[in-house]
């Protein structure tokens, strides 16, 4: 088996800036905005998981930003992570 | 090689159709003689006694080049050489001869090229380059016709315009050093590391205005929609529906949502106010080149570079007044009755150039922004022949119905508003009445106003309503550039200039770096971008650029030292440079890896998924294994959730042929591999493969 490189984004494969990152630059942008954007699902429907909002996300589509949708398809399949 | 005898005064014009144009209207009988010398027309006219021979260029005759002739970076010594030794294509040889043989018999010499700074370089270029002199009378005038020739002829100025030439050389040497610079040290920043040339050239504003495109798409490659809700109603008034606004337009929570339609469950309020008020709407300013460009992609889709190389034919046509202008001033010394005089002859514009005459308002409305050399953009009322272009004639009846607009009276509203509320929620019904259409008549189609008239209702009375909902919506992302758009983003940042934002954006688009009507920037030009902004951001933001800009325009309004300003401008330049060199490893590093991402990242569509018929089936790259296999886009759309995949040969170049499989619909793909070639169904079942098809 071959085994996991720490150094890359576990997404796009690109360089992290460092080992201890999550993801590559552009994409831990995107976790970030994902953060931030759960408070405002959070505000507008009272209750809602961090798991059922990345399935609405899901759900989006298109409408969701490339980047985001990365963070998302990744988290919500890979849950380990 | 000329024939033509002389004394003579030579005329300098910029274009054939130009030469032609002027030469009619300065020969006495209107009847210029035309000589082809080496095929170029020059024509020869008679006024008051005195012969001139008016030859045309073709554009810039001449062009800046490198004096040294190795390859490398910084280059800052240049010199002007003739254009088709410069650029092989250019067909300008025998225009240069044509100037040079009749530079013998001149008397003396007139530069009646366009009134701008490309007109006084290529004016200037040809009586240093050719004629041995730096200087000669200078025609002035802003339309081809008869009039303002012969006005301008009449009362030629003594000497070019410095302002105009220093600020047009000026910019010929910056954009040349810049270009040559970055785009020779981006090539080679990118071989060092890759070890093959690629160009890949930069240019001071196309650097910034690529990087605008860039952002955005970050901008929304990182948007993430909101929810929120919106409370739609209906009401009745005298028995009609109108559609009434919630007091708020947006409400950011699902359960005040729910509250307000629950409030107002009853379906029955009271108007508590009527506000009636009259409003005035002026017409839209005189078009600079700028807003024709933004109206002309509106109403017809056409590109700016479009529309700006139609509204240089209508110029030429002399139909309309010089275009390059950032002018929104229509002065009553162009002669508006005039004008409107002549309109009146024209069938379509006759009702309308009648009316304004029969009022004899003949003081036009203009805007605030000023030209130092032209006026607005307006019809010259010549009568345009038959053999206008479609575009052409659009283009044109856009210009004479904005100049007709500006003569109209403001058009008068009658905005009225009725307040209804339900148990302490406010909604608001309006409606609108035209009183006077005043100068929109005169602008038809390009703008008009729709009406909503309410009925007559009282304070207190009781109104029903359809229904009362809330709707659940989401944020939308920023919408992407079209080439209006992007244009008016470089003239919010104060990037190019209105005669260069154009040909800039297509520069982009002839390079690779963005696409699309709606503009994506290409994985190159994300790549570019993306390099830039890491290692020399210098490059790509729009201060470097922007403060160039200014000190180039200080040259037009002051008399400054070019040479100085050059000397400086060289300076930093090579300061800048030398960084550069130092960090070249790694922007060509950086440069390979994100160009080789670039061309792995492209995504292959092959057609339309048989199986769900909604998705599109995509060759994909596995992100774990690496592999490459062929999936349906609608995997992720959890209503349709389709599963279809399809195998594909580890190795060899894949591409799309865009041709269907007899047997079950699906794509066919050409598979190659060294000089192996096959071309194939994607489905490892389909019949063709058992029969050895």
């Amino acid at each position: 088996m071959k085994p996991k490189n720490n150094s890359l984004c576990p997404i796009c494969k690109v360089d992290k800036k460092s080992p201890n990152d999550k993801y590559c630059k552009n994409h831990l942008q995107a976790k970030a905005g994902l953060q931030k954007g759960y408070e405002s699902w959070l505000k507008a429907y009272s209750i809602l998981s961090w798991e059922d909002y990345l399935k609405q996300l899901l759900d989006l589509g298109d409408q969701v930003g490339n980047l985001i949708r990365d963070v998302v398809e990744y988290e919500f399949y890979f849950k380990e992570n | 090689m000329s024939t033509i005898e002389g004394p003579y005064i030579l005329g300098i014009s910029e274009k054939p159709q130009a030469a032609q144009r002027i030469a009619r209207a300065l020969d006495k009988n209107n009847k210029p003689e035309l000589n082809r010398i080496k095929n170029v027309p020059v024509y020869i006219c008679q006024r008051d006694g005195i012969k001139i021979v008016i030859a045309p260029a073709l554009g810039h005759l001449f062009a800046l080049s490198s004096i040294s002739k190795t390859w490398n970076y910084p280059v800052l010594d240049y010199e002007w050489r003739p254009n088709y030794e410069v650029n092989k294509s250019a067909k300008t040889k025998n225009f240069i001869d044509v100037f040079k043989s009749l530079s013998k018999k001149a008397t003396d010499i007139i530069v009646m090229t366009d009134f701008d700074r490309e007109g006084e370089v290529i004016g200037y270029l040809i009586l240093k380059y050719i004629f041995g002199r730096d200087q000669a009378e200078r025609m002035k005038f802003s339309t081809l016709t008869r009039r303002d020739i012969i006005e301008a002829y009449d009362n030629r100025e003594k000497t070019l315009d410095s302002g105009f030439l220093n600020s047009g050389l000026i910019r010929h040497y910056v954009d040349w050093l810049y270009g040559i610079n970055y785009s020779r040290a981006l090539s080679s920043a990118f071989k060092r590391v890759s070890g093959r040339f690629k160009t890949i050239s930069i240019g001071r504003v196309q650097g910034p205005t690529l990087n605008s495109v860039v952002e955005l798409e970050k901008e929304i490659n990182l948007f993430l929609p909101i929810p929120y809700w919106t409370i739609e109603s209906e009401v009745i008034l005298e028995s009609k529906n109108f559609k009434a606004s919630y007091e708020k337009s947006r409400i950011n929570n699902q359960k005040e949502a729910s509250q307000i339609v629950d409030d107002c469950k009853s379906l029955v309020g009271k108007v508590k106010d009527i506000i009636q008020e009259k409003k005035s709407r002026y017409p839209f300013p005189p078009f600079n080149l700028g807003d024709l460009q933004r109206e002309a992609y509106i109403h017809f889709k056409f590109s700016p570079h479009k529309t700006l190389e139609i509204g240089e034919k209508l110029y030429l046509s002399a139909l309309i007044s010089y275009p390059r202008t950032d002018s929104q001033k229509l002065p009553m010394t162009l002669g508006h009755k005039s004008i409107l005089a002549k309109l009146e002859n024209q069938s379509d514009y006759k009702d309308h150039a009648n009316e304004i005459i029969t009022i004899k308002k003949y003081k036009p409305s203009e805007g605030r922004k000023t030209d130092a050399a032209h006026p607005a953009i307006h019809p010259t009322g010549n009568k345009p022949d038959k053999n206008l272009s479609p575009g052409e004639k659009k283009l044109y009846d856009l210009i004479v119905k904005r100049y007709l607009s500006l003569f109209g009276k403001p058009a008068l509203l009658s905005n009225k508003t009725i307040i209804i509320e339900v148990n302490k929620h406010k909604f608001e019904v309006r409606g609108s009445q035209i009183i006077d259409e005043g100068w929109i008549k005169y602008y038809k189609p390009y703008y008009s106003l729709k009406e909503q008239i309410l009925p007559e209702i009282d304070i207190e009375n009781e109104i029903k309503f359809n229904f009362i909902d809330a709707k659940e919506r989401l944020t939308s992302p920023p919408y992407r550039y079209n080439e209006s758009t992007l244009l008016r983003k470089m003239e919010d940042e104060k990037i190019g200039t209105k005669a260069t934002r154009a040909g800039i954006i297509q520069t982009l688009f002839a390079r690779g770096y963005i696409e699309g009507s709606i503009i994506k920037a290409t994985p190159l030009g994300f790549a570019v971008v993306s390099v830039l902004q890491e290692q020399y951001p210098v490059l790509v933001k729009s201060e470097m650029t922007r403060n160039l800009e200014e000190i180039m325009e200080t040259v037009q309004d002051q008399e400054k030292d070019i040479d100085k300003i050059i000397l400086s401008i060289k300076k930093e330049l090579k300061t800048m440079l030398i960084s550069f060199h130092t960090k070249e490893l790694e922007i060509g590093s950086s440069l390979y890896k994100n160009l080789k991402k670039s061309e792995e990242s492209k995504i292959i569509v092959l057609g339309k998924c048989t199986e769900c018929k909604k998705g599109n089936l995509r060759i994909i790259k596995s992100k774990k294994t690496g592999k490459r296999f062929i999936a349906c886009s609608s995997y992720f759309d959890k209503a349709i959730k389709c599963s279809a995949t399809y195998p594909l040969p580890s190795t060899g170049i894949i591409k799309a042929t865009s041709q269907k499989c007899s047997f079950d619909g699906l794509p066919i793909i050409e598979w190659r591999k060294g000089k192996l070639k096959q071309i194939m169904c994607i489905s490892p079942e389909c019949p063709s493969k058992k029969k050895g098809d």
